[in-house]
């Protein structure tokens, strides 16, 4: 500005002096001889080219100003330019890192050992998409501002600035040349200074996102560590619990312990089917004896008959031998007295068979009785001490496989923390990836900052004053136009207060409905 | 059971530290220097886990003061840091650090040396 009306004013009074000098020749050429029209047209002539490298002189601070400001320039876009590859590095490598990891994970999160486990992946999924929407977010703001134009706009103020440059340098070739040109160039300044506030109002969008992104990454770290922090604290409880159940059932130190019980259980089971086993024999073997019985009274049953046929021959033998006897007379006397003892034997016989055969009868009835009881009790017996075997076998098979399964399941259970610790510690390390990433992050976004704001220092000196209503309109134009690639809440947040801080009231503001977490 | 004090402003970083460290050792934790004097202070630390760059006391400065105190001579100091200029690794030797682990470090790895200075 004020470079620009010295100009002006350097020019007016250079217009006013050569008129000066003009009517000053006249006047000598008029009243004068040639001599001393000569030596007044020499020392014009010399005034002339002082006062105009005077002026260009006094104009050359401009130029400085100038080279101060593309030196500024260049070094923010080189800062700039550093910025973008290191995020682009960044996000990269973490969502390399986080992917890769996370491939494996799901590899692990496939295992059928640790789908019983599914509340614990679930929450690492959980983390694994969380981390990658906001990778994926971040990137995605970067990558948009970037394509968005800001870096074509630092390009493009550069090649205008450069443009400058070659002006202010050619303008030493030629007096007249280089106003000519110098005129040329400040007919640039217009556009020259639109774009350094584009520039600026893109510089403090980016440093916003920059920010943002920088507590974003910074919260996220503490977050997942902080879980994982809690994750693992929760399995080293959980391995203590293993091993205090391998103690108890595995180990032999308790009594209460798995395999004494199931070499009882065992020892019990077997001493269960031997007594079965000879209950189920003797019975039968009792069976077997009474079937023999029953055939036994049977036999005896019958063969009475024949006793009781020889009693009743004998009975008939002695009735015989009373008759014969006493057909003999006197001499029959002894004969009698045997008849009549035989008679006697005969009919206390025929009592006592009548009582064995009574006696045998009932034998014969309760031994039918019983056998068929008996009998009728065996099917049964052996049905349920068969059923019974087959139970207690069954539950022993039931236990033997709950025995192998639980063993099984503590060894599943023990791998399995073991991952987990394992995919922790990788985690760890990419946390701390994450952590140096950011830290360097925020280092880039202090050193854009001190940039940015010694190029506005410099820019306040070179430059003239764009009129506030330009400025609002370049502004809005600006912001409306990152405003209409929102996405994300964040997004929208920043852009929120940056129509505060430019004055802007925000007329297109645009809702965004955010998910913070999405599983698919 | 021992006691480490772990002195980064990281949350993240103390929080991957103590994952993998809080089964084997008691752990204090401190975002800088000054509050990890003052714990030191009030605690009977057996190893110190510092950082380099932190705000209002950085981890040189830190080493140096703990050892100016008769109860910290000796005591184990790791740094843990990203710096890997061999200019900083000296100053930190000068300090009396014991030792200079470069971030990130595999934690199973740190959890050795840490075994190796202090038992379990």
């Amino acid at each position: 500005m004020e470079n620009s009306n010295n100009l002006k004013l350097h020019l007016k009074i250079s217009i006013y002096i050569l008129i000066l000098f003009l009517v000053l020749y006249f006047i000598i050429y008029i009243f004068a001889d040639s001599f001393i029209l000569i030596l007044y047209t020499a020392i014009s002539i010399l005034l002339i080219i002082s006062f105009l490298t005077f002026v260009f002189l006094k104009n050359s601070n401009y130029q400085e100003d100038m080279y101060i400001f593309v030196e500024q320039i260049l070094k923010i876009n080189k800062s700039l330019s550093d910025l973008n590859d290191t995020l682009y590095t960044l996000f990269n490598n973490l969502l390399n890192k986080v992917t890769g990891h996370f491939k494996n994970g799901n590899e692990i999160y496939e295992n059928p050992v640790i789908s019983n486990n599914i509340a614990l992946y679930s929450k690492l999924k959980e983390k694994k998409d969380y981390l990658n929407n906001i990778n994926y977010k971040n990137y995605n703001n970067i990558h948009k501002l970037i394509s968005n134009g800001f870096f074509k706009t630092t390009e493009d103020i550069c090649t205008n600035v450069l443009d400058y440059q070659h002006l202010i340098k050619d303008a030493n070739g030629g007096l007249l040349n280089d106003l000519t040109k110098l005129f040329n160039g400040y007919e640039k300044k217009d556009l020259f200074n639109s774009m350094i506030l584009e520039f600026s109002i893109q510089s403090d969008i980016i440093l916003n996102f920059l920010n943002a992104i920088v507590s974003d990454s910074s919260k996220t770290g503490d977050d997942v560590s902080g879980q994982i922090l809690e994750i693992r604290k929760k399995i080293d409880i959980f391995i203590k619990d293993i091993s205090t159940w391998k103690d108890n059932f595995l180990n032999n130190s308790s009594d209460i312990n798995f395999d004494r019980l199931m070499q009882t259980y065992e020892v019990q089971k077997t001493k269960y089917v031997n007594i079965s086993g000879h209950v189920t024999k003797n019975y039968n073997e009792v069976s077997k004896t009474l079937s023999s019985l029953t055939v036994l009274v049977e036999n005896i049953f019958e063969n009475i008959h024949y006793i009781t046929d020889i009693i009743e021959s004998i009975n008939i033998l002695s009735i015989n031998a009373s008759i014969e006897a006493a057909r003999a007379g006197e001499q029959g006397k002894g004969f009698r007295k045997i008849s009549n003892e035989i008679k006697k034997l005969s009919n206390n016989t025929k009592i006592f068979v009548g009582k064995i055969i009574e006696n045998i009868k009932e034998a014969k009835n309760i031994s039918a009785l019983t056998t068929h009881q008996y009998e009728k009790n065996e099917k049964n017996i052996i049905e349920e001490i068969s059923f019974l075997n087959n139970d207690v076998k069954e539950s022993y098979n039931m236990l033997d496989i709950y025995y192998t399964n639980f063993k099984s399941m503590i060894h599943s259970m023990e791998s399995l923390t073991e991952e987990i610790n394992l995919n922790i510690d990788q985690f760890s390390i990419i946390l701390q990836y994450f952590d140096i990433e950011g830290q360097q992050l925020n280092n880039l976004t202090k050193i854009i900052n001190s940039n940015t704001s010694e190029y506005s220092k410099s820019l306040e000196s070179i430059s003239y004053k764009i009129k506030s209503s330009e400025k609002i309109n370049i502004s809005r134009k600006l912001l409306e136009s990152t405003n209409n690639t929102i996405t994300t809440k964040l997004e929208s947040e920043i852009i929120d207060q940056l129509y505060i801080i430019y004055g802007i009231i925000n007329t297109n503001k645009k809702k965004i409905v955010e998910k913070n977490i999405e599983l698919f | 059971m021992k006691t480490l004090l772990i002195v980064d402003d990281s949350t993240t970083i103390r929080n991957v530290l103590k994952t993998s460290m809080h089964n084997e050792y008691s752990i204090f934790e401190a975002e800088n220097g000054e509050a990890a004097l003052k714990i030191a202070g009030e605690n009977k630390v057996d190893l110190f886990l510092l950082d380099v760059n932190m705000p209002i006391m950085n981890g040189i400065i830190l080493t140096k003061k703990l050892r100016e105190q008769t109860l910290y001579k000796t005591t184990p100091i790791i740094i843990l840091t990203t710096e890997t200029k061999p200019e900083m690794r000296q100053q930190g030797k000068e300090a009396g650090a014991n030792g200079w682990v470069v971030k990130p470090c595999e934690p199973k790895q740190l959890l050795g040396i840490i075994q190796k200075m202090i038992g379990s």
